[in-house]
């Protein structure tokens, strides 16, 4: 009884190793974005404040905003603002997620769904529900959606 | 928040006196969740206090003393804040401290601010407010060991400047720097009644100073390990994170089981060696009886339990600490919301595995009222670890061990994983009524701290078991000791000429069948029907009770509990009485804290007949099919 558990746990243990090292590999040398969805997504508005005042860099170099939920995995953005009721705004801000720090989309949960975000240094999970109304500029991308 | 509150809280407080020196006798430890404030608490008071790698673990302030010579300091271990205006009810609880107005608890003389150094500019947004409280502050940049590691690096003297206090760097987990903190404390301090620092407004704005400071002290952010990214990669991969987690569940039930039964075979042999060795050395007759057969049968009917329910919890400490539990509830969210449950409910519902009462109390973390008493009312159907010795007993008595999954899991560990999930099921399908009906909200938003990966420390995962072993064992010598007494006292009357009567003419018979006619339908028969009665005060009471009628009775006196179990019940019967046990509220330590949380007794009051009503039906259900099935 004893044994044949010991030896299932090490089975468990190469295998996981193994496919653990096979995925590694896998997710490194993943795909870069086309740029063909970069300019799909330059056509978006400005960022508006809370207040309704836009916020405008330059012409040459418009800063995009969207939600966080459309950046890509691995992508980075400035936090604009959040447009949610003041308590969950509140509540988002309390936990790192305040205008002006810049936030990193790390990674999808294995279901799709609830995403994870690098923000201080801390990777924190949030629902797309919850995301969507986070605002962020994308502050790399050029009107043509080249690579700067 | 704003950092503004913090005027108001000063001007709440009264007259500071100026110029007064004096010598510290409280301290608290305040700092954001999951800064290690109650590791480090433990290390300086060498007190149990439960720890865990996940935010929302200290829900209620505790109070030691400081280890070492010297005058007595105690000190506070409050619940993380994120800030000095309180947004739930564990945060009320550090703030109403922290400005003295804690009933029993004097206002702190000294503050131990702990910040987690990894994660620095988003937690210097709390040092503001507290240090201008105004009271002699200490700030602790905790995770030091991990910060150098990863190549972190800031100046702490200069930091000590921007702040007005001083700052020392600390492992808690290592035990490294601890000695500024007794130096601290045992300095005199003078108040300081003006806050050197400025008060801002809002929190973007104190964010941004927050960074400001950080570019002044050359704060140099570390990076996090690549092994835990990649850890990451897999655990949270699409196809192999979920079936990690199924695999690591599984082997954590095979474990529970595979390696529990032999140890609690093992333990029941010495217990019931001792009980022959003692036997000797009692006169015999009615006191030898009532030590051996009813005292003794009954508690150690208890205790051989005690193997798998330390091993239960050292695989939970493991995974807790390791923090792969965030992981998983990262993974298991999306059951969360299909039930509209709070994504937060998460941390509650998977310690009511361990028990329900720390469970209801982490509950304060859900800022939504809806939310917190829908969970609260869900969380005792999560199979706790005081269900666990009547399944082990009745799964290990009725059902073969032959293997169903290869050698990954057997008929019994197969059994067992159903009870949990049926226990779980119960509770999202309750969770979706209520949640659908009368505690209709809507949603806060779902936040989920990953921690990053750590070694478990022995010292953590000890020191849990031990305090879990003192408990069951306190369990043991008080309830269970007392219900075996009484059970004993009730098989010995009425006394005929001088002997103890017949087992079934006995007061317990007596009792017994008087509910009997209630529970026949469920397949149970009068002696189980005593341990339903009993099990109200704590589930694992039945086991004693059981013990105890089974040991004084003079047809099963000589077997195992187990074996007298398999002669006097069906396999109909038995599988009824699991489901009974799975939905069945049974607790009464439960119950008070219902009441006391809730703070009324409606909802107490509901859970119980809520739940038993479920029990009763279940069982009732799977006896009657279960009987035409096998007939």
């Amino acid at each position: 009884m004893l044994q044949a558990l010991i030896i299932t746990l090490r089975e468990g243990a190469e295998a996981a190793l193994i496919a653990g090292i096979a995925l590694t590999y896998l997710i490194e040398d993943r795909p870069q974005r086309s740029a063909q969805i970069r300019r799909r997504r330059a056509g978006r508005a400005d960022c508006a404040g809370p207040n309704g005042d836009r916020k405008r860099a330059g012409p040459e170099m418009p800063e995009l905003c969207v939600a966080l939920t459309d950046l890509e995995v691995g992508e980075a953005g400035t936090i604009d603002h959040i447009s949610l009721p003041a308590a969950d705004e509140q509540f988002l801000m309390r936990i790192g997620f305040v205008p002006g720090v810049q936030v990193k989309f790390s990674r999808r949960a294995p279901m799709g769904d609830p995403s994870v975000y690098s923000v201080d240094g801390a990777e924190i999970a949030l629902r797309a529900e919850t995301a969507s109304h986070i605002m962020v500029r994308r502050a790399w991308i050029s009107p043509a959606g080249d690579l700067p | 928040m704003n950092c503004h509150s913090v005027e108001t809280a000063i001007t709440t407080l009264g007259e500071i006196p100026e110029n007064l020196s004096r010598e510290i006798r409280t301290a608290a430890l305040i700092g954001p969740p999951n800064s290690g404030k109650s590791t480090l608490f433990n290390r300086l008071t060498r007190l149990r206090q439960k720890v865990g790698n996940y935010p929302g673990v200290t829900v209620e302030q505790r109070v030691g003393l400081l280890a070492g010579s010297g005058h007595e300091i105690r000190l506070i271990d409050l619940p993380g804040v994120y800030s000095l205006t309180p947004y739930s009810d564990d945060e009320r609880v550090a703030v109403d401290v922290l400005t003295g107005q804690m009933d029993g608890l004097p206002r702190p003389d000294a503050i131990l601010l702990v910040l987690d150094v990894t994660h620095l500019s988003r937690q210097l947004v709390l040092a503001k407010p507290v240090i201008a409280l105004g009271l002699p502050t200490l700030v602790l940049l905790n995770m030091a060991d991990i910060f150098a590691k990863g190549g972190g690096s800031l100046d702490v003297l200069k930091l000590a400047a921007e702040l007005g206090a001083p700052v020392a760097m600390v492992s808690a987990t290592q035990g490294t720097g601890l000695e500024t903190v007794d130096r601290f404390l045992r300095q005199e301090h003078d108040e300081r009644p003006d806050a050197l620092l400025p008060v801002l407004q809002d929190l973007p704005q104190c964010r941004k100073w927050a960074s400001q400071v950080g570019r002044r002290i050359d704060y140099q952010q570390h990076l996090p390990s690549a092994w835990g990214r990649r850890l990451d990669d897999i655990f949270l991969h699409k196809l192999w994170g979920p079936l990690i987690f199924v695999v690591v569940v599984g082997a954590v039930f095979q474990t529970v089981f595979g390696l529990g039964q032999p140890m609690s075979t093992a333990f029941q042999d010495l217990l019931t060696k001792l009980g022959q060795q003692a036997a000797p050395l009692i006169p015999d007759g009615l006191v030898r009886s009532l030590l051996l057969d009813g005292l003794w049968k009954g508690v150690s009917a208890v205790l051989v339990f005690l193997p798998q329910i330390l091993l239960l919890f050292f695989f939970i400490g493991l995974l807790e600490d390791s923090g792969y539990l965030a992981r998983a509830a990262l993974i298991a969210d999306r059951t969360m919301r299909s039930v509209g449950l709070n994504g937060k409910a998460f941390i509650p519902l998977l310690s009511a595995y361990a028990c329900a009462v720390p469970a209801i109390m982490a509950t304060r973390t859900i800022e939504n009222k809806r939310d917190r008493i829908a969970t609260i009312l869900v969380a005792p159907f999560m199979t706790c670890s005081a269900r666990l010795p009547i399944y082990t007993l009745l799964i290990a008595a009725f059902i073969p061990s032959r293997p169903v999954v290869g050698v990954l899991l057997d008929a019994r560990a197969c059994a067992m994983l159903s009870l949990y999930v049926l226990g779980f099921v119960a509770a999202i399908a309750t969770a979706k009524i209520l949640k659908s009906s009368v505690l209709k909200s809507s949603a806060a938003p779902f936040v989920l701290e990953l921690p990053e990966y750590r070694w478990p420390t022995w010292q953590s995962i000890g020191l849990r078991l031990f305090d879990r072993a003192r408990v069951f064992l306190r369990q043991a010598g008080t309830y269970i000791l007392g219900v075996s007494l009484l059970i004993w006292v009730l098989t010995h009357v009425p006394v005929h000429h001088g002997h103890a009567p017949q087992l079934e003419q006995s007061a317990i018979a007596y009792l017994g069948h008087g509910i009997e006619p209630l529970i026949r339908p469920l397949g149970f028969n009068w002696k189980i029907g005593v341990g339903l009665l009993t099990s109200v005060i704590a589930r694992e009471v039945i086991v004693g009770t059981l013990g105890t009628i089974y040991g004084t009775d003079p047809a099963t006196h000589s077997m195992t509990l187990q074996n007298a179990l398999r002669q006097d019940l069906t396999f109909a019967g038995a599988m009824a009485l699991l489901v009974f046990f799975a939905f069945a509220m049974q607790c009464t330590s439960t119950l008070a804290i219902v009441r006391r949380e809730t703070n009324s007794w409606k909802w107490p009051v509901v859970q119980f007949v809520y739940m038993t009503t479920v029990a009763y039906a279940a069982a009732f259900a799977v006896n009657q099919v279960l009987s035409t099935l096998l007939k």
